[in-house]
């Protein structure tokens, strides 16, 4: 079953976001190279993957349920005797898998060639971002039924808190571990990260849920 | 055109049906209010509206990308391309149907900015110079969202898997966020070329805190060369298509028009870059210049004599100035000199910028010979000049005002080309350190340094030729309002011309301004405070800052003692994306500086006073020009504090710098802390004691301000 959602998975997006995803390792161990930086540090690192994995997350989760929704088969595959909950989780587990081995085999090989990195902080701290884009371009994908919104929603987003760096979205600010802003707590900011997470994973499921929606 | 009728009904159903453009209307609706909600706090209109569309805009326009891809996409997708195909239909038609319908979301989405900007300038006091043309700048933003949409289309049109998203994307990284990367490289005549948005328009130059929105010919160009482009793309894929399905076309028409479109497009490029290239090569050869003449000077140093001192008082100086067709100005400087020097002297020398051409000098009814050697101009005397002496001399001279600088916003690495002295019948600025009317002595008008980020930046440096009587008679078009620090005593207009006279008796130098400015004035008490300021800027915040000035100048020469020399005092609000002084600069009779965001109205109330308090020792009222050492920063450091204390009743706080370090816990270092002894002694003493001690250390500074201030002597007394 696994082998088979990792398959749908796997579009041409999802091939490419893995190639960005190696693009951003290379960029972490080519920095001094291409003289961005005199010397890498753990902040270089951190930005880079606080800031740029997340586009790895977008285009990784607006995947879940494309191929689905652009076929128009979501409505029939909805109306069989199935648990929907059961659906979201197993597609969910196996997108979340392909992120996690993916980041968990970048930081570690950074951190074994190129410098020592707090694993800890950079589990619980840095990858949030990426979580949270993920499980947007999740949401949206199915809530638009589109792919379209799927990826452009979450981009949206993600623009907007590059260029205004938390002026609105202050306590729940992305990119808080990289350019902390003023009266922002970042335990409390990751907390509210990971709760704003689960929220949006039960919101899928209960789109999900409601069957009639996908047939309008 | 029925066909397309048609195609439009089916495009715009299409359209509405599902959630797409739902979603996409609560996230326009959502931001606008979310963004608001950031820029809320501004007063300055302009600035308002730059921020506005920085932030509402550019996440909109990947929005607008990704929709164009999906709208070429759609049948692929939907899996009935090859029916399509199938049917007799007309592809131009068709395909410009849906290009419409797909734009049209973000054609209403990029005018909001626009219907802003319409409801702040009706609810303003007046309507702004100029409401309209700002309308157009803003509701440019179609063409930018259109051509990224038929970007969006080419790329789904050309890779119809889900790839074509990503790469879209990777298209839109490469054209916002490398073109910022890309300007620190490339040189400032090709910069923004790939930013199709223009965002942000403040860091381009096409926004000024003070100017407002400018008219400059390369907005209009890049928006020409990306309006030319997208009619290129359109009937390049509409050729394509219908080519594809073998379609009756008048090729040699569609080719044509390809053609003109892309040559069009390309000359509209080149002409943006040229233009900019050329004013940016104006400021890198006076950097050259400049560099070279001080690494000549310093050469030399020990070899050639210092020059003579020239004694002479300025005693009227009356200016006639005619902005004659062309940008050209016409100007008579008739000006009275008293010789103070102990022997005859022979020669006279004026700065004036090398710009302005003389056409003659006369002195005493005569025409005398004159040397012109850039900024200098030597006037003979076959005669000489008696001592005491009293000449008249008539300089007739002609020239354009319009100097560009590449300068780097907010003092970083980037770099902006920024117009910064001009005279047009839209905009006139021409401060007294510009060298626009001639400058008693050898003046040297600017200087080459480095910012703190070792970038070179050009500085204008004033040195007053002293204070005199002046009188400025000027003769423009009416379709601007003038402005000075002098004062305005008449002014008349006729056939669509004014003619303006200011005057002001005892001032050192004068500036002169004009444009969509207002002046906002407080006086009392012997001392006028006045900031010409944006009409879009908010008058009574600025009647109150100037108020705060008036307040805190005062005490300020209270304390200290001081004869208030000064019968006027002119601000006038730097861009902060210019903004590359650190501190307010006398340009000649007025300070220009870095107060921006008072006026922008970041702060109101008792902080505002107490900014107010710390940009005031920035205006350098009481010191001769010395440039700033640790004594003068620990000496204004108290005096604010102190004044502040005056004015708003803020306790005494010099040490809040220190407060957080492990130092401020360690008892002994802290007592033998200066900043903690002062603010100690401060505490501890009375109002007549703590001023006499701010006297005896300005004092103390005057006689030398590069040794630190003794405590133990200055705390003693």
């Amino acid at each position: 079953m696994i082998q088979l959602h990792f398959k749908i998975i796997l579009s041409s997006i999802t091939w490419t976001a893995l190639g960005y995803s190696l693009l951003l390792l290379s960029l972490t161990f080519f920095l001094t190279e291409i003289n961005f930086v005199i010397e890498i540090q753990v902040n270089h690192v951190k930005g880079i993957y606080e800031v740029g994995f997340p586009l790895f997350a977008i285009f990784l989760f607006s995947q879940l349920f494309s191929e689905e929704i652009e076929e128009g088969m979501l409505k029939w595959i909805l109306s069989m005797p199935m648990n929907h909950w059961v659906y979201l989780f197993e597609r969910w587990f196996v997108g979340l898998g392909i992120l996690l081995i993916i980041y968990t085999g970048s930081i570690l090989l950074i951190n074994y060639y190129l410098l020592s990195i707090p694993l800890d902080e950079f589990f619980l701290h840095v990858l949030l971002p990426s979580l949270l884009l993920g499980h947007v371009a999740m949401l949206v994908t199915i809530l638009g039924r589109s792919v379209l919104l799927g990826m452009a929603i979450p981009l949206f987003y993600w623009i907007f808190e590059s260029l205004s760096l938390g002026i609105l979205t202050k306590q729940l600010f992305l990119f808080q571990a990289t350019f902390p802003i003023p009266n922002v707590d970042l335990g409390f900011n990751r907390l509210l990260l990971c709760f704003t997470v689960i929220v949006l994973w039960i919101m899928s499921g209960w789109i999900l849920s409601k069957r009639a929606y996908f047939l309008k | 055109m029925r066909d397309f009728i048609a195609y439009m009904q089916t495009d715009w159903r299409l359209l509405i049906r599902g959630p797409y453009i739902w979603i996409l209307l609560v996230l326009a609706t959502g931001h606008t209010g979310f963004v608001l909600s950031t820029v809320s706090w501004i007063t300055n209109i302009g600035y308002l509206m730059n921020q506005f569309v920085f932030l509402f805009l550019a996440p909109f326009s990947i929005m607008a990308l990704f929709s164009g891809v999906h709208g070429a996409r759609r049948d692929y997708t939907l899996g009935v391309d090859k029916i399509m195909n199938s049917i007799p239909y007309h592809t131009g038609k068709q395909l410009m149907a849906r290009y419409v319908a797909t734009s049209s979301p973000f054609i209403i989405i990029a005018f909001i900015p626009t219907i802003l900007w319409i409801i702040l300038s009706i609810n303003a006091s007046s309507l702004p110079v100029k409401f309209t043309y700002v309308i157009m700048l803003l509701s440019s933003s179609i063409i930018a969202f259109s051509y990224i949409i038929a970007v969006g289309w080419l790329i789904g049109s050309w890779i119809r898997s889900r790839l074509s998203y990503f790469i879209s994307f990777v298209v839109w990284m490469i054209c916002i966020y490398g073109g910022l990367f890309a300007s620190q490289l490339l040189p400032v005549s090709v910069d923004g070329i790939s930013n199709f948005l223009l965002i942000d328009y403040k860091s381009l130059g096409y926004v000024d805190d003070l100017w407002g929105f400018s008219s400059d010919s390369t907005f209009w160009l890049h928006r020409a060369f990306y309006s030319f482009l997208l009619l290129t793309l359109l009937l390049s894929m509409i050729y394509v298509m219908s080519k594809a399905r073998k379609e009756p076309l008048q090729k040699g028409l569609y080719r044509i028009g390809i053609s003109a479109a892309l040559v069009l497009s390309i000359y509209s490029l080149y002409l943006y870059a040229d233009l900019r290239s050329e004013r940016a090569n104006a400021f890198y050869a006076q950097v050259e210049f400049l560099t070279e003449e001080k690494q000549l000077k310093s050469n030399m140093n020990s070899e050639i004599p210092l020059e003579e001192e020239m004694l002479f008082d300025i005693e009227t100086y009356d200016l006639f100035m005619t902005y004659l067709e062309n940008k050209h100005l016409q100007i008579h400087s008739k000006i009275s000199i008293r010789s103070l020097a102990n022997e005859k002297t022979k020669v006279l020398k004026f700065t004036l910028k090398e710009a302005f051409q003389v056409e003659r000098v006369e002195v005493g009814g005569q025409i005398v010979d004159y040397i012109r050697d850039k900024d200098i101009l030597k006037i003979q005397f076959p005669e000489g000049i008696e001592i005491n002496d009293l000449v008249e001399v008539n300089i007739f001279y002609t020239g354009q005002v319009e100097e560009w600088r590449v300068v780097h916003p907010y003092g970083g690495d980037g770099k902006m080309l920024a117009t910064v002295y001009f005279a047009t019948d839209q905009e006139l600025f021409l401060p007294g350190s510009l060298g626009w009317y001639p400058l008693l002595g050898d003046v040297k008008l600017q200087i080459v340094s480095e910012n703190r980020r070792g970038n070179i930046v050009l500085e204008d440096q004033y040195i007053t030729s002293g204070t005199a009587d002046y009188t400025l008679t000027v003769d423009y078009p009416n379709t601007i309002k003038l402005f000075s620090n002098l004062e305005m005593v008449d002014r008349k207009e006729m056939q669509g011309r004014q003619i303006v006279v200011f005057e002001e008796k005892d001032v050192e130098d004068f500036s002169l301004l004009g444009g969509p400015l207002v002046e906002v004035m407080y006086e009392a008490d012997g001392l006028k405070v006045k900031a010409i300021i944006s009409e879009l800027m908010d008058k009574e915040l600025t009647y109150s800052i100037v108020q705060n000035y008036h307040q805190s100048i005062l005490e300020l020469f209270r304390v200290l003692q001081l004869p208030q020399k000064h019968n006027v005092i002119t601000i006038v609000p730097q861009d902060s994306a210019k903004g590359q002084r650190v501190s307010s600069k006398n340009l000649g009779g007025m300070y220009q500086g870095s107060g921006f965001y008072l006026f922008n109205g970041l702060y109101t109330g008792e902080e505002m006073t107490s900014r107010v308090i710390g940009e005031l020792f920035y205006l350098e009222l009481i010191y001769p020009s010395m440039p700033m050492s640790s004594s003068k920063e620990f000496f204004q450091d108290a005096m604010i504090s102190y004044i502040q204390y005056q004015t708003i009743q803020s306790p005494i706080y010099l040490t809040r710098h220190l407060n957080e370090t492990p130092f401020y816990n360690n008892q002994e270092k802290r007592d033998k802390n200066p900043h903690a002894r002062l603010e100690k002694y401060m505490n501890s003493h009375t109002d007549e004691e703590i001023e006499s001690m701010l006297r005896r250390m300005y004092e103390r500074i005057l006689e030398d301000p590069t040794t630190n201030v003794d405590l133990d002597i200055l705390l003693s007394k």
